[in-house]
């Protein structure tokens, strides 16, 4: 008897008892106590919380407000703006991580000198604490002694200094850029696996066809990565929409809330305001958006399955 | 091929699992896992310290920030104290929020901790600490409070706090204080300039500004912080009390920011930002950033706490600079005709290391040997390195002292770091008209909605001091009715 054959027995005999149709939940049975634990307890938690008014520090004095928090979101005079920041923050930058990040792994894929230690080094960005990668970019960016203000004059862009981070009509911008200089390194990634993975003979036929390299590109290359790229899209929207860190160290959401993105609007409302029901009405938003861009993360994922 | 009923619902398992994965990152933090324990009883009558000889005890001690000249001193002295066992813990100042009400939730609060006395209203409310004048107790506070000038115990005596009624004693006030509203000036700048001494009122202010402004090397002559919360309004509000105004009134409960007492003091700030004198980048800068402006002499004056050297210490900044050579850190000047309804100060203190009796004490003779803990703690002798007295140096700058003898006998240190506030304090002008930093449930969103709706706009010159006021004092009214009314 193998031992794979040992443990079946093993495993019948221990679990005679327990009717067919539960016993094939038995082996997940841990890892499903620990998502309840610690996943489905604190979004539930989190979800009821809502519906308080409730202190960060005197949590036992909650009040029932029912939908109370929702409304408030809605009246609250910073929320449009910081909704148009959440949306500018999420599509901008997700397009820009992509089609930076689609570039660097096209790069990557040629055969050019020294391309393994490039790979390498593109990968810093992202292997970079988020945190120190959010400082790096907010000294570069100081309005009084940044090095991105002094390029721009010295290569004659502009006259002198701007401040950009404690300016309302600037602060947004470079939080994304310093967001895309993180994410794009991993786009480039799945692009060079997927290009990777793309079967050399398709293109040779189509050269013997007098495929010029962009129909190459139009006709084999884009099709065959189309899936990969649209789930790196709906990963990076949703790793963007929650994203806080970068904001957060860079301008914490101001000046006022020019920079304020959603997950920045729940940090201040838990733990500046203390305000842990408003907070967690703003989470459930929150949960709104990702649900959203997971459902179709889900459904790409299920076609490309499907089409394999 | 995969069949696709079966991939189906293995997805959207797998959707729910990742969409909760998603979700429980941003939202833990916000859960506060339930209503947690009462965290022991604010009242703390019980301690009458009765079995206080019963052993050594097991004791938790906390410090909250400090610079690392202090945190060094302070783990490496917490336990020369030998009469009990005690467990020291560092933990992160700009955390405490989070850290104190989470070890009420979860009963896990220390017996001693040193941070600051502002939040003592929060922490009561979060019945994280208990009296420290409790019954049993008060002889030996008598004798304690004698040693230490009489506006640090001010600060952390409250009336009406959590479940008590009269006043009470919330903690000591450990080795120093932070002042404010203060400011730092190079003296090489201050000596090209018409003035021989600091300026004493807001029109000077300015005009020593202005000159200061036409050396070659300054690109704006006074400094601030405009982005960190506490500290970019800690520093400003000390002008809005020395105007005679405040955040609301505390008998009708109203805000008073819209009252002229505020707005002057944010028009102090707007006439400033608008004859050039503030950096461009002060809505971006944080206290390092605008202390770094001065010490790098790109700005002749930094408004700040009297902890400017202590900034200074965490840049970098040379020994001698930090022993005071080359700038004199004091008290800022004042209104020359105070336009607010209310008591002007010309100064606000709080204790930012003061020791609390933590709420974690479970038997009177642990709240004993807390007591006797933090009685230790707040003994000359271990305060001694605050004083800058030379045998007891060990690096620590930038703190006022809050033991009397410090200013009774200055060191030389302290001379040469402070001179100008021993003066004051021999002429009787220091301490007069203080008060402690405002300090209410609900503080840190007041201070919140100040930096950004009111400092911020007015320094960008977004909006008149009248407009940011106006707009933020329904904001404020609104925290004062959730929060302390």
């Amino acid at each position: 008897m193998s031992y794979v054959d040992q443990a079946q027995s093993s495993y019948r005999s221990a679990t005679r008892y327990i009717p067919e149709s539960l016993r094939v939940y038995l082996p997940i049975l841990p890892v499903m106590a620990l998502v309840g634990l610690f996943i489905l307890y604190p979004i539930a938690q989190a979800i009821y919380s809502s519906f308080f008014t409730k202190s960060l520090l005197a949590p036992s004095e909650a009040e029932f407000v029912g939908l109370a928090n929702y409304v408030e979101i809605w009246a609250d005079p910073d929320i449009h703006q910081v909704l148009w920041n959440t949306f500018v923050w999420v599509t901008v930058g997700s397009l820009a991580a992509i089609v930076l990040g689609f570039l660097m792994g096209w790069l990557l894929d040629e055969k050019l000198p020294y391309t393994s230690v490039a790979s390498a080094i593109v990968l810093i960005p992202w292997v970079l604490p988020r945190v120190v990668g959010a400082s790096i970019w907010q000294f570069m960016f100081g309005g009084s002694q940044g090095i991105v203000n002094e390029l721009l004059v010295q290569m004659g862009v502009i006259d002198e200094y701007i401040v950009m981070l404690g300016a309302n009509q600037y602060s947004l911008w470079p939080p994304i850029i310093g967001m895309v200089w993180r994410l794009a390194p991993l786009f480039a990634l799945l692009t060079l696996t997927s290009l990777q993975g793309i079967d050399e003979h398709l293109y040779e036929a189509a050269r013997m066809d007098g495929a010029t390299p962009w129909e190459q590109f139009r006709y084999i290359t884009i099709p065959m990565m189309k899936y990969n790229l649209a789930i790196g899209f709906l990963l990076m929207l949703i790793y963007n929409v929650r994203n806080f860190s970068m904001v957060w160290v860079m301008t914490k959401g101001g000046p006022g809330v020019s920079s304020s993105t959603l997950p920045v609007m729940i940090y201040r409302a838990a733990f500046i305001d203390f305000e842990v029901g408003f907070a967690s009405a703003l989470s459930v938003l929150l949960f709104v958006v990702l649900l959203v861009f997971s459902y179709y993360y889900i459904k790409f994922y299920d076609k490309v399955r499907g089409d394999m | 091929m995969v069949n696709s009923n079966s991939a189906s619902g293995l997805d959207r398992r797998q959707y729910l699992t990742g969409l909760s994965a998603a979700m429980a990152a941003g939202l833990a933090g916000c859960s506060s896992g339930g209503d947690g324990g009462d965290g022991g009883d604010g009242d703390g009558e019980s301690g009458n310290g009765s079995d206080g000889g019963s052993g050594a005890q097991d004791l938790d001690f906390w410090l909250f920030g400090g610079i690392p000249a202090e945190r060094e001193y302070i783990s490496g002295h917490y336990d020369s104290y030998g009469d009990h066992n005690v467990s020291y813990q560092h933990q992160e100042w700009g955390q405490k929020y989070q850290i104190i009400a989470s070890a009420a939730a979860n009963n896990n609060l220390p017996d001693v901790m040193a941070g600051q006395c502002q939040q003592i209203p929060d922490y009561v409310g979060a019945r994280a600490i208990q009296p420290l004048d409790q019954e049993g107790f008060q002889d030996q506070l008598e004798e304690i409070n004698s040693h230490f000038i009489q506006a640090n115990i001010d600060t952390v005596v409250y009336e009406g706090l959590g479940d008590t009624e009269s006043e009470r004693q919330w903690g000591l006030p450990g080795g120093y204080a932070d002042l404010g509203p203060f400011i730092d000036i190079r003296t090489d700048y201050l000596e090209q300039t018409s003035f021989d001494q600091p300026p004493r009122n807001w029109p000077e202010l300015i005009q020593l500004g202005q000159e200061m402004q036409e050396i070659d090397d300054v690109s704006a002559a006074i400094t601030a912080p405009g982005t960190d919360f506490g500290l970019t309004t800690g520093y400003f509000i000390g002008f809005v009390y020395a105007n005679g105004g405040r955040y609301f009134d505390p008998e009708s409960m109203e805000a008073t920011v819209d009252q002229p007492g505020f707005v002057d003091a944010v028009k102090l700030y707007q006439d400033i930002a608008e004859a050039g004198l503030f950096p461009d980048s002060m809505a971006e800068n944080n206290h390092i950033d605008a202390g770094r402006l001065l010490r790098e002499g790109e700005s002749g004056i930094f408004i700040t706490y009297s902890h400017a050297n202590a900034v200074y210490q965490t840049t970098g900044a040379p020994q001698e600079w930090l022993d005071g050579e080359g700038h004199t850190v004091t008290r800022a000047p004042l209104p020359e005709s105070p336009s607010g309804d209310f008591q002007p100060q010309d100064l606000l203190l709080q204790n930012a290391q003061g020791f609390m009796l933590g709420n974690g004490t479970e038997s009177d003779a642990e709240r004993q040997a807390a007591f006797d803990y933090t009685s230790w703690w707040n003994q000359p002798e271990q305060l001694a390195p605050w004083t800058y007295a030379a045998e007891s140096d060990v690096g620590i700058r930038g703190r006022v002292p809050t033991l009397k003898s410090a200013f009774e006998e200055p060191s030389d240190l302290f001379m040469s770091q402070f001179g100008d506030l021993v003066t004051l304090y021999e002429n009787d002008d220091l301490f007069t008209r203080t008060s402690r930093f405002p300090s209410f449930s609900g503080i840190a969103s007041i201070q919140s909605i100040i930096n950004t709706q009111v400092i911020q706009p007015v320094v960008l010159g977004n909006a008149t001091a009248e407009e940011a006021c106006s707009n933020a004092n329904s904001q404020v009214q609104e925290v004062v009715d959730e929060q302390i009314a």
